[in-house]
This record gives C-alpha cells, structure tokens and sequence, in this order.
C-alpha cells in the first residue's frame, strides 16, 4: 500500500519531496559553484545582472526546466512570436523586483534604507523561486491539477488561499532538498538566506513583527503591482506583438511605503496613478485579445482531452521522466512534466495511434474550430435566467467542468455522432473572468495626506464590467469535419437544458457553413 | 443533465429574499459586499461554503463571489445604472431565475430556504450600515 492510497495529503508531501529531490538534491546534477557574477541580456529589460549564489540556483534542474515551459501556454498557436518561457520570465521578475526595491529606496536617506539587503536578498530568491511551481504550458495544466483530489485535501487541511502554482513554489522552497542546498549556499558565499520568508511573500504572506504586518514585502512579489506583474504584461505584450505603453518611471517615483492601519503598505501619489490604470488596461486587452482568444482556448481544450484521457487510462500512457511513471491524477506529478515531455509522449508511438494523431493534432495545429458562440451578442435577450445557468458554468469547480463535460455528452449524442468521435473532442468552453482587483489593492497618497484605494478615486471596475458584457466569448469547439451537426445539436441541447435561445450570429460568428437561429 | 449548484445560485437567493423584503438594490462596494460576505460565511459555513476567501492587504476577496456578480450582471439579473454605479439593482429575470432554477437547486443541494432568508437578512444589515 502506498501513502495515495492511505492519505493524499501526505502523499502530496511527499510528492513535493520526490520531486525536489531529483530536481535540486540530486548530485549527479550538481555543478561547480561559480565565483563570478554573470550579466545576461534579456530582450525586453536590457541587462541582468546575477550575483553567482542566484547562478547556482538558476543552474538547478528545477529552474532549467522553466525553459521547456512557455509563458503563454499553446498562445504561440495563434500568435507565432509567444514562444518564451517562464525561465526567461524568472529573470524579468527578478529584475523588475530589483527596480521595484531601489525605487522605494531612493525615497528613503542612503543609510537608512526601507529595504535593507538582508531583505532584498531573500526577495530576488523569492523571485526565482517564485514560478518554479510551474508544469507544462503553465496555467492550462494548474486548471488540472488544482481539481486533483491530493491538492485539494492538502488546501483544505492546511486553509490555504493561494494559486497552486504558487503553493508548489513555496512549498517545493521549503521543502527538505532545497533547504539542505541552500545552506550550502550560505555557507559557500558567506550570505544568509531565508527560505521560508520568501516562500510566504509567494503565497502572498506578509511577515509580521510587534503586530505590524510588512505588505510591502510580499507586494514585490505578489501584489497588486508586483514585479510578477510587469513583467509578464510587457514580455506577453511585447512577444505576442500587441504592443502596451506603461509609463514605469513614473510608477516607480511615486512609489513609497505609508502606513495603514498598522501596517506597511506601497503606495502611489495620487498624481501617479495613471501607469497603474496603463496596466490594468493592457491586462484586459491582453485578455480579450490574446489569452482568449478562440484559437487559443481550442488548443488548450485539446490539450486538456488528452490529460483527461490520461487520467482515466494511466495504463495508455507513458508520461515517463527519470524514469518516474507520472499519475496525472497526482497533483504533484504534473510538477515533472514539461512541455517538450508532454509533446515527447507521441514519440513511442505509431503514427496511426490515436493519441500519436491527438497529440501532433495540436502540434501542427490542426485545432478544433468553434461550432457555436455564446456571447451576450449571440443569446436572444430575453432568456437571461437560463442563460445564467449556462454561464455560471465557468465558475473553476470541479462540479462545473463535470457539468459541462455531460453538456458535451449530450452534444454528441444529439448529432449523432457517438459512433464517429469520442466525448473528447466536443468542448463546451466557458472561460472565468480574469481578476482585476488592483484597484482594491492598491493605496493612494492624496493631496491632503490621506490613503485611500485606487477604486475610491476611479471605477476602474466599470471597465472589468463592459469587458464581460461585450468582450467576453464562450464556445462549443470541434473537429472541423463535424462542425455543422455539433451547430445544430449545441442549439438544440442549449434550448432543452437551459431554455436559452440563439441568434443566427453565434453560428455566423463561428463560421458555420448554415447557421441556425433558435430565437 | 444534474445542474451543478454554484455561488451564483446562493446569491440569486440571497438578493431574491433581499427583494421579497421590499429591498430593490444592494451596494455595488466591492469591499463592503465582500467583507460582507466574508462575516456572513463565519456565521453560515454551510449555506457559503461555496464561497472561498483570499485575505489581501485590505479586505477578504473571493473569486467566486466576483465572478457569479459578473455572470449575474452580464445576462441581466441585476444591473448597474448611470454612470457613477453604486449598487446593483435586482432586475425581473432574478425572480424567475431563482423560481425556475436557483431554488429547486438550492434545494437539492440541502439548503433550506429559511437558512437563505437569514443569510440575505444578515447580508442586508452588513451591507445597509454603508448606504451607498
């Protein structure tokens, strides 16, 4: 008997552990400790610069891996240029938490600086470590894991309120491998590190003394304007080619820490709050146009029927690293996987396999198209009640993806189509909102002295509203040979099960040879 | 096909018994609603625990209590009015939407329609006390 059989959370400790074993504590990785600092150049900052303890880490497995994982998922499906990778986006934080950190300082006389370099020193550790929770095509596959039962008895056992991946990257920070490495690190390079403040400050903790908690710690790293932030808008903007103007200089000379209510917060002057709505504005429109776009959210629904496949037939599958065989129904075993490994699973295989075809179906993009479009465009106006049933599916519950996976069913079986095509390629796709709660978390320095949050003084929300009113698309997606049976079938099964009617233009809207009205 | 019981048919509950009470609008404050809800999931884990909360710099946030305002907002059930929105104002399809669907899956779900009515009574104190 195993420890998944007996306990999933300790099963998923000791999943962590496993990993940061191979990936940090095992030896025949290890390399010289290098003497030098090193300076790289990174095409959206310019120059990096690494002290040789951060080269050390930087050379682990576990961060060389970040190169085999892209930033933006399957994105560069759609937009060609979207190839980087969460290594190079590791460095950006690592230097956006940089610029952050002195701007705060030059607020501040030289020799009392706010943040001192004991503190900066565990902040760029924290900034390294910070996505190394990350598993093939980043956020698609935390969608997955996030739902597998080891995480969620973990979450619920230890009330934690963090994204996954970030649970992964403290805790795999704490864990007994990388601590043992990091003392050897200390030792090597005179220098004190503290791996469990940084690991709070990615999971969003505060530090806390006499009953004051240091936000302003955590917020370089996870916060509202944090160097995770920046870096991922302007290096996604920058390679998708969607190009944002964000007037960082002026973010970074307003910036200074207030206190509130206690505690230490970031704050911006009130003159200064126009790069912060820059940003918020290139979030959305990074959004609507590239995170989700059509083509992209197919791609991810492909990816995501083969892991489904895969956990319910392990015994299909070979997802083997270092010789682990994964169990994609192991949160932590997805910890293992990377992009090219996922990719590297056809290679086995017989090119008329099945899952051969699945996967270079994706790999050489011969995606699903969409087959109808729900849109507040696309619905007949006067069935909101049942509409809102259909939408609420985009809540991220494992009982939604089980409900949509049954409406997919049911697709199929309407047109007909079971003896032709797996459930596995009918996808009901309705995407969550992205957060936009910056505005909530962000203080300002008025005239007269006061703070107050960014929202007081600008409905930034109002513009979070007309995005999911007019920017926000749901889909029904398909192999391409069946599009007009899969049309026709989604209108009927959505009329049946929620009441809700469309117009010709959601089967327009998804170029449908012959759309179809239900209104 | 089972409907799943979600955030969204806890708060179309909520703001269908805020309206059988004679109330038409509830503020649009996000940190009032959700410091609102947040109290009212210490007092009703069983009724909320579809709700879950991040504790930030200021105030608890939940993403399912965000996202169901926006699906209730998007398809009409409730809607902001003017161009300074400070509330939320319950819209006719909130009714048939809680009579044709939330309710019978509220029920299903075992939750009883008083423990709603005390959560939408407990919610219109919290939220009452800052009068948008």
């Amino acid at each position: 008997m195993t420890a998944w059989d007996n306990d999933p959370v300790e099963a998923f400790q000791q999943g962590i552990q496993e990993f940061a074993q191979e990936f940090v504590g095992n030896p025949l990785y290890r390399r010289q400790f290098p003497k030098d600092p090193k300076i790289i150049h990174d095409p959206v900052w310019g120059t990096i610069k690494l002290e040789p303890w951060e080269i050390t880490l930087l050379d682990l497995p576990l961060f060389q891996r970040l190169r085999q994982i892209r930033q933006t998922s399957l994105v560069s499906y759609v937009f060609p240029g979207c190839n980087h990778t969460r290594f190079e986006h590791t460095l950006g934080v690592m230097q956006q938490a940089q610029r952050l950190i002195d701007a705060v300082n030059a607020q501040h006389p030289s020799d009392k600086p706010r943040f001192e370099s004991k503190t900066i020193r565990n902040l760029r550790l924290a900034a390294i470590f910070h996505d190394c929770g990350h598993s093939c095509f980043s956020h698609i596959s935390e969608e997955l894991y996030r739902s597998c039962s080891d995480m969620r008895a973990f979450f619920d056992a230890n009330s934690i309120q963090c994204n996954p991946h970030e649970a992964f990257g403290a805790l795999i920070l704490t864990s007994g491998p990388v601590k043992d490495f990091i003392k050897e690190i200390e030792k090597q390079y005179d220098i004190e590190l503290n791996a469990e403040s940084a690991a709070d400050w990615i999971a969003g903790k505060p530090t806390e003394s006499g009953g004051m908690k240091a936000h302003y710690e955590t917020q370089v790293i996870n916060g509202p304007f944090d160097a995770d932030k920046l870096d991922y808008i302007f290096r996604d903007a920058h390679y998708s080619g969607i190009p944002v103007g964000l007037d960082l200089d002026r973010l970074w000379a307003s910036c200074k820490v207030e206190t509130h209510n206690g505690d230490k917060v970031l704050t911006l002057h009130q003159a200064s709050v126009a790069p912060l709505e820059q940003i918020l504005f290139s979030k959305i429109n990074l959004f609507a146009i590239v995170y989700q776009h059509p083509k992209v959210r197919a791609a991810e629904r492909m990816f995501q029927a083969i892991i489904e496949c895969a956990k319910k037939n392990p015994s299909q599958f070979n997802f083997t690293i270092s010789g682990r065989q994964l169990d994609l129904n192991r949160a932590t075993d997805y910890l293992w996987l990377t992009d090219e490994t996922f990719f590297a699973e056809a290679l086995g295989r017989q090119k008329d396999d099945p899952f051969h075809m699945r996967l270079h179906d994706i790999r050489y993009r011969r995606l699903f198209v969409r087959a109808l479009t729900i849109s507040n465009d696309t619905v007949d106006g006067a069935c909101g009640d049942g509409y809102m049933q259909l939408r609420k599916l985009n809540q991220r519950e494992p009982s939604t993806y089980e409900a949509k996976r049954e409406l997919a069913a049911e697709i199929l079986k309407t047109a007909g189509l079971e003896n032709k095509i797996g459930v596995e390629q009918v996808w009901v796709d309705l995407p969550p909102d992205p957060s936009f709660s910056e505005a909530d978390r962000t203080f300002v320095r008025t005239a007269s002295d006061s703070l107050r949050k960014v929202s007081d003084l600008f409905p930034v929300h109002y513009w979070t509203e007309l995005f999911q009113k007019h920017k926000w698309r749901g889909h029904v997606f398909c192999p391409q040979e069946y599009q007009q049976k899969i049309h026709e079938a989604a209108l009927e099964v959505f009329k049946e099960q929620f009441g809700v009617k469309f117009k010709k233009s959601a089967g327009e809207a998804s170029h449908v040879l012959k759309p179809k009205s239900t209104a | 096909m089972r409907m799943p019981m979600t955030a969204e048919d806890i708060i179309v509950g909520i703001f269908y018994h805020l309206r059988q009470a004679d109330c038409e609008k509830v503020t649009a404050d996000r940190e009032i609603l959700h410091r609102a809800f947040f109290k009212a999931k210490v007092d009703f884990p069983q009724v909320m625990k579809m709700f879950s909360f991040r504790q930030r710099e200021l105030f608890p946030e939940s993403v399912q209590l965000d996202q169901a305002l926006s699906n209730l907002d998007a398809t009409g059930l409730i809607s902001r009015q003017n161009v300074t929105p400070r509330y939320y104002r319950f819209e006719q399809p909130l009714t048939t939407s809680y009579k044709r669907f939330s309710e019978k899956i509220l029920d299903k779900a075992g939750i009883a329609e008083e423990d709603i009515r005390r959560v939408a009574n407990e919610i219109q104190r919290l939220t009452s006390s800052n009068p948008q």
